[in-house]
Protein backbone atom coordinates (compact mmCIF):
# COMPACT_ATOMS: atom_id res chain seq x y z
CA UNK A 1 0.00 0.00 0.00
CA UNK A 2 1.16 3.51 -0.72
CA UNK A 3 -0.44 6.91 -0.17
CA UNK A 4 -0.19 10.14 -2.08
CA UNK A 5 1.54 13.00 -0.29
CA UNK A 6 0.44 16.50 -1.18
CA UNK A 7 1.81 19.87 -0.10
CA UNK A 8 -0.74 22.67 -0.39
CA UNK A 9 0.75 26.12 -0.16
CA UNK A 10 3.13 25.17 2.65
CA UNK A 11 5.42 27.77 4.17
CA UNK A 12 7.91 27.34 6.97
CA UNK A 13 9.46 30.37 8.55
CA UNK A 14 12.10 30.31 11.25
CA UNK A 15 12.37 33.56 13.22
CA UNK A 16 14.72 36.15 11.79
CA UNK A 17 15.47 34.48 8.44
CA UNK A 18 13.79 34.39 5.04
CA UNK A 19 11.29 31.49 4.76
CA UNK A 20 13.02 28.09 4.66
CA UNK A 21 10.15 26.80 2.54
CA UNK A 22 8.11 29.31 0.62
CA UNK A 23 4.53 28.60 -0.56
CA UNK A 24 5.30 25.08 -1.70
CA UNK A 25 2.63 23.16 -3.57
CA UNK A 26 3.67 19.72 -4.70
CA UNK A 27 2.02 16.35 -5.22
CA UNK A 28 3.92 13.11 -4.81
CA UNK A 29 1.92 10.36 -6.48
CA UNK A 30 1.27 7.18 -4.53
CA UNK A 31 3.95 4.58 -5.22
CA UNK A 32 6.40 6.98 -6.87
CA UNK A 33 9.84 8.25 -5.87
CA UNK A 34 10.36 11.97 -5.55
CA UNK A 35 13.93 13.23 -5.33
CA UNK A 36 14.18 16.59 -3.58
CA UNK A 37 17.37 18.20 -4.78
CA UNK A 38 19.13 21.50 -4.28
CA UNK A 39 22.15 23.11 -2.59
CA UNK A 40 22.41 23.14 1.20
CA UNK A 41 20.01 25.59 2.78
CA UNK A 42 17.50 25.30 -0.07
CA UNK A 43 14.84 23.89 2.26
CA UNK A 44 14.82 20.29 1.03
CA UNK A 45 15.40 18.72 4.45
CA UNK A 46 12.89 21.06 6.07
CA UNK A 47 10.37 20.07 3.40
CA UNK A 48 10.89 16.39 4.13
CA UNK A 49 10.78 16.74 7.90
CA UNK A 50 7.41 18.47 7.67
CA UNK A 51 5.97 15.22 6.31
CA UNK A 52 6.57 13.34 9.58
CA UNK A 53 6.10 16.54 11.55
CA UNK A 54 9.58 16.71 12.99
CA UNK A 55 9.06 20.28 11.79
CA UNK A 56 5.62 21.90 11.80
CA UNK A 57 4.71 24.20 8.89
CA UNK A 58 4.01 27.88 9.64
CA UNK A 59 1.10 27.83 7.21
CA UNK A 60 -0.45 25.58 4.59
CA UNK A 61 -1.33 21.92 4.93
CA UNK A 62 0.16 18.57 3.99
CA UNK A 63 -2.16 15.68 3.06
CA UNK A 64 -1.40 12.00 3.42
CA UNK A 65 -3.94 10.39 1.11
CA UNK A 66 -7.03 12.47 1.89
CA UNK A 67 -6.12 13.22 5.48
CA UNK A 68 -4.52 16.49 6.58
CA UNK A 69 -1.55 15.39 8.72
CA UNK A 70 -1.99 18.22 11.22
CA UNK A 71 -5.15 16.41 12.40
CA UNK A 72 -3.51 13.00 12.76
CA UNK A 73 -2.18 11.76 16.12
CA UNK A 74 1.55 12.42 16.00
CA UNK A 75 2.86 8.99 17.00
CA UNK A 76 0.42 7.22 14.68
CA UNK A 77 1.49 9.40 11.77
CA UNK A 78 5.17 8.75 12.41
CA UNK A 79 4.66 4.99 12.69
CA UNK A 80 3.06 5.12 9.22
CA UNK A 81 6.17 6.76 7.77
CA UNK A 82 9.48 4.94 7.41
CA UNK A 83 12.47 7.17 8.15
CA UNK A 84 16.07 6.72 7.00
CA UNK A 85 18.79 9.29 7.68
CA UNK A 86 22.38 9.83 6.63
CA UNK A 87 24.83 7.69 8.62
CA UNK A 88 21.83 5.38 8.86
CA UNK A 89 20.97 6.11 12.49
CA UNK A 90 20.90 2.48 13.57
CA UNK A 91 20.87 2.17 17.34
CA UNK A 92 24.31 0.81 18.32
CA UNK A 93 23.02 -0.92 21.47
CA UNK A 94 20.49 -2.98 19.55
CA UNK A 95 21.13 -5.96 17.29
CA UNK A 96 20.04 -5.89 13.65
CA UNK A 97 16.85 -7.76 14.56
CA UNK A 98 16.08 -5.40 17.45
CA UNK A 99 16.62 -2.36 15.25
CA UNK A 100 14.23 -3.70 12.63
CA UNK A 101 11.66 -4.67 15.27
CA UNK A 102 11.29 -1.17 16.76
CA UNK A 103 8.17 0.08 15.00
CA UNK A 104 6.41 -3.34 14.91
CA UNK A 105 6.94 -3.49 18.68
CA UNK A 106 5.56 0.01 19.11
CA UNK A 107 2.54 -1.13 17.14
CA UNK A 108 2.11 -4.12 19.45
CA UNK A 109 2.76 -6.95 17.00
CA UNK A 110 3.31 -10.38 18.57
CA UNK A 111 6.73 -12.01 18.60
CA UNK A 112 6.02 -14.62 15.92
CA UNK A 113 4.80 -11.97 13.50
CA UNK A 114 7.79 -9.75 14.19
CA UNK A 115 10.23 -12.64 13.72
CA UNK A 116 8.66 -13.63 10.43
CA UNK A 117 8.76 -10.01 9.28
CA UNK A 118 12.46 -9.66 10.15
CA UNK A 119 13.31 -12.72 8.05
CA UNK A 120 11.24 -11.42 5.18
CA UNK A 121 12.91 -7.99 5.29
CA UNK A 122 16.46 -9.33 5.53
CA UNK A 123 15.74 -11.40 2.44
CA UNK A 124 14.24 -8.35 0.70
CA UNK A 125 17.32 -6.18 1.30
CA UNK A 126 19.70 -9.04 0.49
CA UNK A 127 21.22 -9.81 3.90
CA UNK A 128 21.73 -13.37 5.18
CA UNK A 129 19.48 -14.37 8.12
CA UNK A 130 22.58 -14.89 10.33
CA UNK A 131 22.92 -11.10 10.45
CA UNK A 132 19.91 -10.88 12.79
CA UNK A 133 22.05 -11.16 15.91
CA UNK A 134 24.87 -8.87 14.79
CA UNK A 135 25.39 -5.35 16.04
CA UNK A 136 25.55 -2.38 13.66
CA UNK A 137 29.23 -1.63 14.30
CA UNK A 138 30.20 -5.07 12.99
CA UNK A 139 28.55 -4.34 9.61
CA UNK A 140 29.95 -2.50 6.60
CA UNK A 141 28.47 0.84 5.54
CA UNK A 142 26.47 -0.77 2.76
CA UNK A 143 25.13 -3.47 5.07
CA UNK A 144 24.15 -0.86 7.65
CA UNK A 145 22.32 1.06 4.96
CA UNK A 146 20.40 -2.09 3.99
CA UNK A 147 19.41 -2.63 7.61
CA UNK A 148 18.32 1.02 7.74
CA UNK A 149 16.03 0.46 4.76
CA UNK A 150 14.72 -2.78 6.26
CA UNK A 151 13.99 -0.99 9.53
CA UNK A 152 12.12 1.79 7.75
CA UNK A 153 10.03 -0.75 5.85
CA UNK A 154 9.38 -2.91 8.92
CA UNK A 155 5.74 -2.05 9.54
CA UNK A 156 4.98 -1.79 5.83
CA UNK A 157 4.47 1.99 5.93
CA UNK A 158 2.80 3.67 2.94
CA UNK A 159 5.46 6.41 2.88
CA UNK A 160 9.25 6.32 3.20
CA UNK A 161 11.42 9.36 3.92
CA UNK A 162 15.14 9.21 3.17
CA UNK A 163 17.43 12.06 4.17
CA UNK A 164 20.70 11.91 2.20
CA UNK A 165 20.59 8.15 2.75
CA UNK A 166 23.63 7.23 0.70
CA UNK A 167 25.79 10.27 1.43
CA UNK A 168 28.24 8.40 3.64
CA UNK A 169 28.90 5.55 1.20
CA UNK A 170 31.79 5.28 -1.23
CA UNK A 171 30.79 5.90 -4.89
CA UNK A 172 30.80 2.24 -5.94
CA UNK A 173 28.77 1.02 -2.98
CA UNK A 174 26.44 3.99 -3.44
CA UNK A 175 25.53 3.07 -7.00
CA UNK A 176 25.00 -0.56 -6.01
CA UNK A 177 22.72 0.35 -3.10
CA UNK A 178 20.83 2.81 -5.33
CA UNK A 179 20.15 -0.04 -7.75
CA UNK A 180 19.07 -2.25 -4.89
CA UNK A 181 16.69 0.44 -3.65
CA UNK A 182 15.11 0.61 -7.11
CA UNK A 183 14.78 -3.18 -7.14
CA UNK A 184 13.15 -3.12 -3.72
CA UNK A 185 10.85 -0.31 -4.79
CA UNK A 186 9.71 -2.34 -7.80
CA UNK A 187 8.49 -4.94 -5.27
CA UNK A 188 7.08 -2.77 -2.49
CA UNK A 189 5.82 0.30 -4.43
CA UNK A 190 6.00 2.85 -1.62
CA UNK A 191 5.70 6.58 -1.89
CA UNK A 192 9.33 7.57 -1.32
CA UNK A 193 10.77 11.02 -0.73
CA UNK A 194 14.56 11.19 -1.04
CA UNK A 195 16.50 14.29 -0.07
CA UNK A 196 19.83 14.65 -1.83
CA UNK A 197 22.22 17.36 -2.95
CA UNK A 198 23.51 15.08 -5.69
CA UNK A 199 21.73 15.64 -9.00
CA UNK A 200 23.05 12.34 -10.41
CA UNK A 201 21.42 10.50 -7.52
CA UNK A 202 18.19 12.44 -8.01
CA UNK A 203 18.14 11.51 -11.71
CA UNK A 204 18.92 7.86 -11.05
CA UNK A 205 16.34 7.38 -8.34
CA UNK A 206 13.53 9.84 -8.91
CA UNK A 207 10.39 9.13 -10.90
CA UNK A 208 10.22 12.88 -10.58
CA UNK A 209 12.80 15.39 -9.45
CA UNK A 210 11.89 18.52 -7.53
CA UNK A 211 14.57 21.21 -7.63
CA UNK A 212 14.45 23.65 -4.73
CA UNK A 213 16.20 26.95 -4.40
CA UNK A 214 15.89 29.24 -1.38
CA UNK A 215 12.68 27.52 -0.30
CA UNK A 216 11.00 27.81 -3.70
CA UNK A 217 10.15 25.00 -6.07
CA UNK A 218 12.06 25.77 -9.27
CA UNK A 219 11.24 22.75 -11.38
CA UNK A 220 9.28 19.55 -10.76
CA UNK A 221 9.37 17.05 -13.60
CA UNK A 222 10.55 13.56 -14.57
CA UNK A 223 14.36 13.36 -14.81
CA UNK A 224 14.33 13.14 -18.61
CA UNK A 225 12.41 16.41 -18.92
CA UNK A 226 14.69 18.15 -16.44
CA UNK A 227 17.69 16.99 -18.47
CA UNK A 228 16.12 18.05 -21.76
CA UNK A 229 14.80 21.38 -20.62
CA UNK A 230 16.43 22.71 -17.47
CA UNK A 231 14.21 25.59 -16.50
CA UNK A 232 16.97 28.10 -15.86
CA UNK A 233 20.72 28.53 -15.46
CA UNK A 234 20.50 27.41 -11.81
CA UNK A 235 19.03 24.03 -12.71
CA UNK A 236 21.44 23.65 -15.63
CA UNK A 237 24.34 24.32 -13.29
CA UNK A 238 23.08 21.74 -10.78
CA UNK A 239 22.98 19.17 -13.59
CA UNK A 240 26.46 20.06 -14.79
CA UNK A 241 28.17 20.40 -18.17
CA UNK A 242 27.54 16.74 -19.07
CA UNK A 243 23.79 17.23 -19.19
CA UNK A 244 23.34 15.52 -22.56
CA UNK A 245 25.56 12.59 -21.61
CA UNK A 246 23.35 12.14 -18.55
CA UNK A 247 20.34 12.28 -20.81
CA UNK A 248 21.76 9.52 -23.01
CA UNK A 249 22.47 7.42 -19.93
CA UNK A 250 18.88 7.89 -18.75
CA UNK A 251 16.99 7.04 -21.94
CA UNK A 252 16.60 3.45 -23.19
CA UNK A 253 17.28 2.46 -26.80
CA UNK A 254 13.55 1.73 -27.20
CA UNK A 255 12.70 5.43 -26.77
CA UNK A 256 14.25 6.61 -30.07
CA UNK A 257 14.84 3.47 -32.19
CA UNK A 258 13.15 2.95 -35.52
CA UNK A 259 11.36 -0.11 -36.88
CA UNK A 260 13.57 -0.17 -40.00
CA UNK A 261 15.61 -3.29 -40.43
CA UNK A 262 19.28 -2.89 -39.58
CA UNK A 263 22.04 -3.52 -42.17
CA UNK A 264 22.94 -7.21 -42.09
CA UNK A 265 26.28 -7.02 -40.32
CA UNK A 266 25.31 -4.36 -37.72
CA UNK A 267 26.31 -5.05 -34.07
CA UNK A 268 23.43 -5.79 -31.71
CA UNK A 269 22.14 -3.84 -28.71
CA UNK A 270 19.30 -4.57 -26.22
CA UNK A 271 16.05 -2.56 -26.22
CA UNK A 272 16.46 -1.67 -22.56
CA UNK A 273 20.13 -0.71 -22.86
CA UNK A 274 20.80 3.00 -22.43
CA UNK A 275 21.52 5.25 -25.36
CA UNK A 276 24.90 5.89 -23.79
CA UNK A 277 25.72 2.19 -24.10
CA UNK A 278 24.48 2.20 -27.71
CA UNK A 279 26.51 5.30 -28.58
CA UNK A 280 29.64 3.81 -27.07
CA UNK A 281 29.02 0.62 -29.05
CA UNK A 282 28.90 2.72 -32.25
CA UNK A 283 32.13 4.53 -31.37
CA UNK A 284 33.74 1.24 -30.45
CA UNK A 285 32.77 -0.60 -33.64
CA UNK A 286 32.93 2.37 -36.00
CA UNK A 287 29.38 1.64 -37.27
CA UNK A 288 26.63 4.24 -37.58
CA UNK A 289 23.76 1.75 -37.05
CA UNK A 290 23.01 -0.99 -34.55
CA UNK A 291 20.56 -3.88 -34.70
CA UNK A 292 18.13 -3.81 -31.80
CA UNK A 293 17.50 -7.23 -30.28
CA UNK A 294 13.95 -8.34 -31.05
CA UNK A 295 13.73 -6.31 -34.28
CA UNK A 296 14.29 -2.73 -35.40
CA UNK A 297 17.43 -0.62 -35.56
CA UNK A 298 19.13 2.37 -34.05
CA UNK A 299 20.90 4.82 -36.37
CA UNK A 300 23.24 7.54 -35.15
CA UNK A 301 20.66 10.04 -36.56
CA UNK A 302 18.17 8.69 -33.99
CA UNK A 303 20.46 9.84 -31.20
CA UNK A 304 20.09 13.42 -32.39
CA UNK A 305 16.39 13.25 -31.54
CA UNK A 306 17.09 12.23 -27.94
CA UNK A 307 17.59 15.75 -26.68
CA UNK A 308 14.35 16.98 -28.26
CA UNK A 309 12.05 14.15 -27.18
CA UNK B 1 53.02 -8.58 69.22
CA UNK B 2 54.24 -9.01 65.69
CA UNK B 3 51.90 -8.12 62.84
CA UNK B 4 51.76 -11.79 61.85
CA UNK B 5 50.70 -12.96 65.32
CA UNK B 6 48.21 -10.10 65.51
CA UNK B 7 46.57 -11.08 62.25
CA UNK B 8 46.65 -14.77 63.12
CA UNK B 9 44.60 -14.17 66.26
CA UNK B 10 42.33 -11.41 64.98
CA UNK B 11 41.68 -12.31 61.33
CA UNK B 12 38.09 -13.37 61.93
CA UNK B 13 37.24 -10.03 63.53
CA UNK B 14 38.98 -8.11 60.75
CA UNK B 15 37.10 -10.05 58.11
CA UNK B 16 33.77 -9.45 59.83
CA UNK B 17 34.43 -5.71 60.18
CA UNK B 18 35.52 -5.52 56.53
CA UNK B 19 32.34 -7.22 55.43
CA UNK B 20 30.26 -4.76 57.42
CA UNK B 21 32.30 -1.90 55.94
CA UNK B 22 31.63 -3.16 52.41
CA UNK B 23 27.92 -3.60 53.12
CA UNK B 24 27.61 -0.04 54.45
CA UNK B 25 29.37 1.29 51.33
CA UNK B 26 27.28 -0.70 48.87
CA UNK B 27 24.00 0.09 50.64
CA UNK B 28 24.82 3.78 50.47
CA UNK B 29 25.78 3.65 46.78
CA UNK B 30 22.69 1.57 46.01
CA UNK B 31 20.52 4.24 47.59
CA UNK B 32 22.48 7.00 45.84
CA UNK B 33 21.85 5.22 42.54
CA UNK B 34 18.13 4.88 43.32
CA UNK B 35 17.89 8.60 44.07
CA UNK B 36 20.52 9.97 41.71
CA UNK B 37 19.46 8.21 38.52
CA UNK B 38 15.94 9.69 38.51
CA UNK B 39 17.40 13.09 39.47
CA UNK B 40 19.80 12.87 36.54
CA UNK B 41 16.97 11.95 34.18
CA UNK B 42 14.85 14.79 35.54
CA UNK B 43 17.73 17.22 35.00
CA UNK B 44 18.01 16.02 31.43
CA UNK B 45 14.33 16.62 30.78
CA UNK B 46 13.94 20.00 32.44
CA UNK B 47 16.30 22.97 32.46
CA UNK B 48 15.09 24.38 35.76
CA UNK B 49 15.45 21.00 37.47
CA UNK B 50 18.92 20.70 35.95
CA UNK B 51 20.06 24.03 37.41
CA UNK B 52 18.60 23.18 40.81
CA UNK B 53 19.72 19.56 41.09
CA UNK B 54 23.19 19.87 39.58
CA UNK B 55 24.08 22.88 41.74
CA UNK B 56 22.75 21.28 44.90
CA UNK B 57 24.68 18.03 44.49
CA UNK B 58 27.82 20.00 43.59
CA UNK B 59 27.53 22.09 46.74
CA UNK B 60 27.05 18.98 48.88
CA UNK B 61 30.14 17.49 47.26
CA UNK B 62 32.26 20.49 48.28
CA UNK B 63 31.51 19.97 52.00
CA UNK B 64 34.52 18.17 53.50
CA UNK B 65 33.52 14.58 54.25
CA UNK B 66 34.51 14.84 57.88
CA UNK B 67 32.30 17.91 58.29
CA UNK B 68 29.44 16.14 56.55
CA UNK B 69 29.49 13.39 59.17
CA UNK B 70 29.67 16.05 61.88
CA UNK B 71 26.66 17.85 60.43
CA UNK B 72 24.67 14.62 60.63
CA UNK B 73 24.83 14.54 64.44
CA UNK B 74 22.47 17.48 65.14
CA UNK B 75 20.17 16.37 62.29
CA UNK B 76 19.97 12.60 62.71
CA UNK B 77 22.07 11.72 65.73
CA UNK B 78 24.66 8.98 65.54
CA UNK B 79 24.69 5.42 64.25
CA UNK B 80 24.23 3.62 60.98
CA UNK B 81 21.44 5.72 59.51
CA UNK B 82 23.15 9.14 59.64
CA UNK B 83 26.34 7.52 58.36
CA UNK B 84 24.55 6.06 55.35
CA UNK B 85 22.77 9.35 54.71
CA UNK B 86 26.09 11.19 54.66
CA UNK B 87 27.62 8.74 52.18
CA UNK B 88 24.50 8.81 50.00
CA UNK B 89 24.62 12.61 49.84
CA UNK B 90 28.26 12.51 48.88
CA UNK B 91 27.73 9.80 46.26
CA UNK B 92 24.95 11.71 44.52
CA UNK B 93 27.29 13.91 42.50
CA UNK B 94 29.01 11.26 40.39
CA UNK B 95 25.72 9.44 39.81
CA UNK B 96 23.61 12.50 38.93
CA UNK B 97 26.35 14.23 36.98
CA UNK B 98 27.18 11.19 34.87
CA UNK B 99 23.55 10.34 34.21
CA UNK B 100 22.97 13.89 33.05
CA UNK B 101 26.14 14.03 30.94
CA UNK B 102 25.52 10.58 29.46
CA UNK B 103 22.03 11.57 28.36
CA UNK B 104 23.11 15.00 27.10
CA UNK B 105 25.88 13.57 24.91
CA UNK B 106 23.74 11.15 22.90
CA UNK B 107 24.08 11.68 19.16
CA UNK B 108 21.23 14.09 18.27
CA UNK B 109 20.67 12.15 15.03
CA UNK B 110 19.81 9.03 17.01
CA UNK B 111 17.40 10.99 19.16
CA UNK B 112 15.76 12.42 16.06
CA UNK B 113 15.40 8.99 14.49
CA UNK B 114 13.74 7.74 17.68
CA UNK B 115 11.28 10.65 17.56
CA UNK B 116 10.77 10.23 13.83
CA UNK B 117 9.91 6.55 14.26
CA UNK B 118 7.10 7.48 16.59
CA UNK B 119 8.56 6.64 20.00
CA UNK B 120 6.96 8.41 22.95
CA UNK B 121 9.09 10.21 25.48
CA UNK B 122 9.28 7.36 27.99
CA UNK B 123 9.82 4.67 25.36
CA UNK B 124 12.63 6.78 23.99
CA UNK B 125 14.13 7.19 27.46
CA UNK B 126 14.08 3.52 28.38
CA UNK B 127 14.73 1.92 25.01
CA UNK B 128 17.20 4.37 23.50
CA UNK B 129 18.56 7.12 25.72
CA UNK B 130 19.34 5.29 28.97
CA UNK B 131 20.91 2.28 27.21
CA UNK B 132 23.09 4.61 25.16
CA UNK B 133 24.10 6.56 28.28
CA UNK B 134 24.77 3.40 30.27
CA UNK B 135 28.59 3.31 29.89
CA UNK B 136 28.85 6.90 31.18
CA UNK B 137 26.43 6.22 34.04
CA UNK B 138 28.42 3.13 34.91
CA UNK B 139 31.64 5.14 35.07
CA UNK B 140 29.94 7.45 37.58
CA UNK B 141 28.85 4.47 39.61
CA UNK B 142 32.42 3.23 39.74
CA UNK B 143 33.66 6.56 41.10
CA UNK B 144 30.84 6.54 43.67
CA UNK B 145 31.69 3.03 44.92
CA UNK B 146 35.40 3.74 45.28
CA UNK B 147 34.67 7.05 47.06
CA UNK B 148 32.16 5.41 49.37
CA UNK B 149 34.54 2.64 50.46
CA UNK B 150 37.05 5.28 51.48
CA UNK B 151 34.50 7.54 53.07
CA UNK B 152 32.84 4.87 55.21
CA UNK B 153 36.10 4.73 57.16
CA UNK B 154 35.02 8.03 58.76
CA UNK B 155 31.58 6.61 59.63
CA UNK B 156 33.27 5.10 62.67
CA UNK B 157 33.37 8.63 64.14
CA UNK B 158 29.57 8.66 64.44
CA UNK B 159 29.39 5.10 65.76
CA UNK B 160 28.44 3.29 62.57
CA UNK B 161 31.29 0.77 62.79
CA UNK B 162 33.39 -0.34 59.85
CA UNK B 163 37.13 -0.49 59.42
CA UNK B 164 37.45 3.05 60.79
CA UNK B 165 36.94 1.51 64.24
CA UNK B 166 40.21 -0.36 63.91
CA UNK B 167 42.09 2.57 62.46
CA UNK B 168 40.98 5.18 65.00
CA UNK B 169 41.43 2.80 67.92
CA UNK B 170 44.86 1.97 66.58
CA UNK B 171 45.78 5.65 66.39
CA UNK B 172 44.53 6.40 69.91
CA UNK B 173 46.41 3.54 71.54
CA UNK B 174 49.31 3.77 69.08
CA UNK B 175 48.85 0.22 67.82
CA UNK B 176 50.17 0.20 64.27
CA UNK B 177 49.01 -3.38 63.89
CA UNK B 178 45.44 -2.16 64.32
CA UNK B 179 45.97 0.74 61.91
CA UNK B 180 47.33 -1.62 59.27
CA UNK B 181 44.59 -4.18 59.91
CA UNK B 182 42.06 -1.39 59.28
CA UNK B 183 43.66 0.37 56.30
CA UNK B 184 44.83 -2.49 54.13
CA UNK B 185 41.32 -3.97 53.68
CA UNK B 186 40.01 -0.51 52.73
CA UNK B 187 42.69 -0.24 50.11
CA UNK B 188 42.12 -3.76 48.80
CA UNK B 189 38.34 -3.32 48.60
CA UNK B 190 38.63 0.05 46.85
CA UNK B 191 41.13 -1.24 44.29
CA UNK B 192 39.17 -4.47 43.84
CA UNK B 193 35.87 -2.64 43.27
CA UNK B 194 37.56 -0.27 40.85
CA UNK B 195 39.06 -3.15 38.89
CA UNK B 196 35.87 -5.21 38.74
CA UNK B 197 33.66 -2.30 37.75
CA UNK B 198 36.12 -1.17 35.11
CA UNK B 199 36.09 -4.68 33.70
CA UNK B 200 32.30 -4.71 33.65
CA UNK B 201 32.31 -1.27 32.00
CA UNK B 202 34.59 -2.48 29.21
CA UNK B 203 32.50 -5.57 28.59
CA UNK B 204 29.44 -3.37 28.47
CA UNK B 205 30.78 -1.15 25.71
CA UNK B 206 32.44 -4.00 23.86
CA UNK B 207 29.28 -6.06 23.70
CA UNK B 208 27.96 -3.53 21.20
CA UNK B 209 30.84 -3.77 18.80
CA UNK B 210 31.10 -7.47 18.11
CA UNK B 211 28.67 -10.14 17.04
CA UNK B 212 26.41 -11.41 19.78
CA UNK B 213 27.16 -14.94 20.99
Amino acid sequence: MALQVEFRDVTKEFPGTPPAVDRLSLTIEAGSILALVGPSGCGKTTTMKMINRLIEPSSGEIYLGDAPISHMPLKELRRMIGYVIQYVGLFPHMSVAENIAIVPKLLGWNKARIDARIDELLALVGLPPEHRARYPRSLSGGQQQRVGVARALAADPPVLLMDEPFGALDPITRVRIQDELLAIQSKVRKTIVIVTHDMDEAIRLGDKVAVLRAGRLVQHEPPVDILRHPKDAFVAELIGHDRLVKLLSTLPVASVMSEDAAPGEAPAVGREATLETAFLRMLDTGRDALAVEGGGSLHIRDLLRASIG
Amino acid sequence: MSLYDFLATRWEDILAVSWWHLRLSLMAVGLALGIGLPLGVLSHMNRLAAALVLNTVSIIYTVPTLALFGLMIPLLGIGVIPAIVAVVLYSLLPVVQNTYTGLANIDPNLREVAVGMGMGRLTRLFRVELPLALPVIFAGLRVAVVNAIGMVTLASLIAAGGLGDLIFRGISIMSWNLVIAGSVPVLVMALGADFLLKLAEQRLSRSREVAAP
